[in-house]
């Protein structure tokens, strides 16, 4: 019986491993053909669609702007959400209610939705040409919940009376900020930070309002590529996006570990 | 070193009154605690001294001078919580230089100071750990180690040693009397434990309710609570209602001889320690202050026995302690000396 269900939780778990990582795996080793069309599995392998990629003018142009978008991003998405994090985790005001509602509404909103109405907005005040400028703030936008929500619980499971303790060692209430509550909530702006940088980066159905002429973002020029064209170039795009997405990866596991995603 | 005044202290949170009224001081270089049962404002007390909370009204004086406008951070008075909230991420030396650091000291004053401050509790050469890497008792330590190196005019204590196991607790308390005397700080240490803070205060300070029920030394209370809650916090196990009659005074309608009935207030209790009562043989003719009753109950403790006494005296049965080989059942004989009747105040 228990041999039973332990062979039937590994077989669970073989599976689900495939259903998540299958459709990946797909994408990666079609990204290797030589025929100009998708196919699986390849008949004939080459890397003559990822010298594709980097001729494509739009390609280097887009991923260095959905690299500095999503990192301005996250900077603000972080300052604004710590802010906001601390009031709730520790304020005592009225509209405590109402500011988690606003602040958590853009995760219940769908984001085409979100996307439509900034569009609307810009149009009216005659922004919507401010593209750089407009996709950061969309980004911030549908960001800082992230940071929010993982900020917060940080900061409400904290002991107040390592503040307190700070506080009574002569450490005015910046400096305890600085000193204390920061350092205290980290596991909490890492794991916030990354899931906020890896939200704008990925993100098609707010950008795609806010792109334009003077900035686009990799994943709407990768769309609008599919839209046009069955190559397999945007398979060689996403295994580079997936390295790239593993690489960061690592590199957290490395220095801050993963504990950061499974806590709370 | 200072003196700490607490004078008329008041702290509302809205319509609920949590200190009301409290009085009271330490002196220069002494150690007073605050005690009482969990809710009883003990803690609210601690922390408007350290200036977590504001008070309604009423002062606070560091020798003499108000504190109500300082905050905090510049009270100088160290603090030692109840879950010491030492820094997770700092090491045990940060933890202690912290304070220095926060005036500005030179690094190398703060380090040595920091080593003298750890070797006074007895932890040196524990720089360079984390708290997590040890024992509560050494927590406790590197607690009284922050709160100490700064020479704070006060130190402020809230249960320390709750959080210990039984052995430890006990030899921190020694540990803690020694740091204390040594330093010479003025304390103020709030405890629910009876014990705890009748073996460490120069002053107790007995609380229940949000006021303060009495103030005194050690000896003081133990000899004369001055109510029925504080004989009974502090283990009085036998409290009747009673009232003055002629010559003495009255308990359910038996008749006692008891000191001078001045100063006795109205309506009054009385009580007695089950260890003050004298077993008397049934054919004792002496019959002043003689209680009869039935044992209904025993337990043993270890170095006594102790039984429940079905008496006269009311529905609650009279607590009786006698020595380790001496059983007792049916009817017994007890005898009340004058001189050890508590005359209480009612609550």
């Amino acid at each position: 019986m228990l041999l039973a269900g332990r062979s039937l939780s590994v077989a669970m778990m073989v599976f689900g491993f495939l259903f998540l990582l299958g459709p990946i795996l797909i994408v990666v080793v079609s990204s290797f053909t030589s025929a100009s069309y998708l196919t699986f599995p390849p008949t004939e392998y080459s890397v003559r669609w990822y010298a594709e990629v980097f001729s494509l003018s739009w390609f280097t142009r887009s991923i260095v702007s959905s690299f500095v978008i999503a990192i301005i991003a996250t900077a603000i998405s972080a300052v604004v959400g710590i802010l906001v994090a601390r009031a709730l985790a520790r304020g005592t005001f009225k509209a405590k209610a109402l500011v988690e509602l606003v602040v958590l509404t853009p995760l219940l909103l769908p984001v085409i939705v979100l996307g439509f109405a900034l569009f609307n907005i810009l149009v009216y005040f005659a922004l919507e040409g401010n593209n750089f400028v407009n996709l950061i703030g969309g980004h911030v936008l549908i960001t800082v919940p992230f940071v929010v929500r993982s900020v917060w619980s940080a900061m409400a499971g904290t002991d107040i009376s390592l503040e307190e303790a700070s506080l009574g060692l002569g450490a005015p209430p910046f400096v305890t900020f600085m000193n204390v509550v920061l350092p205290m909530a980290r596991p909490g702006i890492v794991s916030g930070g990354i899931l906020a940088f890896t939200y704008s980066f990925n993100d098609v159905s707010l950008s795609i309002f806010l792109t334009g002429p003077s900035a686009t973002t990799l994943p709407v020029q990768m769309m609008s590529h599919i839209e046009y064209s069955a190559d397999p170039t945007p398979a060689a795009i996403s295994t580079i996006m997936l390295t790239i997405t593993l690489v960061i990866f690592v590199i957290t596991s490395r220095t801050v570990g993963l504990k950061i995603f499974a806590e709370k | 070193m200072s003196s700490v005044e607490v004078r008329n202290l008041v702290k509302k949170y809205g319509a609920f009154t949590a200190v009301r009224d409290a009085s009271f001081k330490a002196e220069s270089g002494s150690l007073i605690s605050i005690l009482g049962p969990s809710g009883c404002g003990k803690t609210t007390t601690l922390r408007t001294i350290a200036g977590f909370e504001d008070i309604t009204s009423g002062e606070i004086l560091l020798d003499d001078r108000p504190l109500a406008n300082t905050p905090p951070w510049r009270r100088n008075i160290g603090i030692v919580f109840q879950s010491y909230a030492l820094f997770p991420f700092m090491t045990v030396g940060a933890n202690v230089g912290y304070g220095l650091k926060m005036r500005k000291l030179a690094k190398s004053d703060i380090d040595r100071r920091t080593d003298e401050a750890l070797k006074r509790v007895g932890l040196p050469d524990s720089q360079s750990k984390y708290p997590r890497q040890l024992s509560g008792g050494q927590r406790q330590r590197v607690a009284l180690a922050r709160a100490l190196v700064f020479e704070p005019d006060v130190m402020l204590l809230d249960e320390p040693l709750s959080a210990l196991d039984a052995k430890l607790r006990d030899e921190m308390r020694f540990e803690l009397k020694r740091i204390q005397k040594q330093s010479g700080v003025t304390t103020l240490l709030v405890t629910h434990d009876q014990e705890e803070a009748f073996t460490l205060s120069d002053q107790i300070v007995v609380m229940n309710n949000a006021i303060v029920k009495q103030v005194g030394t050690p000896r003081e209370i133990w000899d004369q609570p001055g109510s029925a809650f504080v004989a009974d916090f502090i283990g009085v196990e036998n409290i009747f209602p009673a009232e003055t009659v002629a010559g003495g005074i009255e308990i359910s309608g038996n008749r006692f001889s008891a000191g001078s009935p001045n100063n006795r207030p109205d309506p009054f209790k009385v009580g007695f320690r089950s260890s003050d009562l004298v077993l008397v043989d049934a054919d004792n003719v002496e019959t002043e202050n003689r209680i009869t009753g039935e044992v209904i109950g025993e337990a043993y403790t270890g170095d006594s026995n102790v039984y429940q006494v079905q008496t006269g005296l009311g529905a609650e049965p009279v607590i009786l302690k006698s020595k380790k080989d001496q059983k007792l059942h049916g009817n017994v004989h007890m005898r009340l000396p004058p001189e050890k009747i508590l005359v209480l105040e009612e609550d």
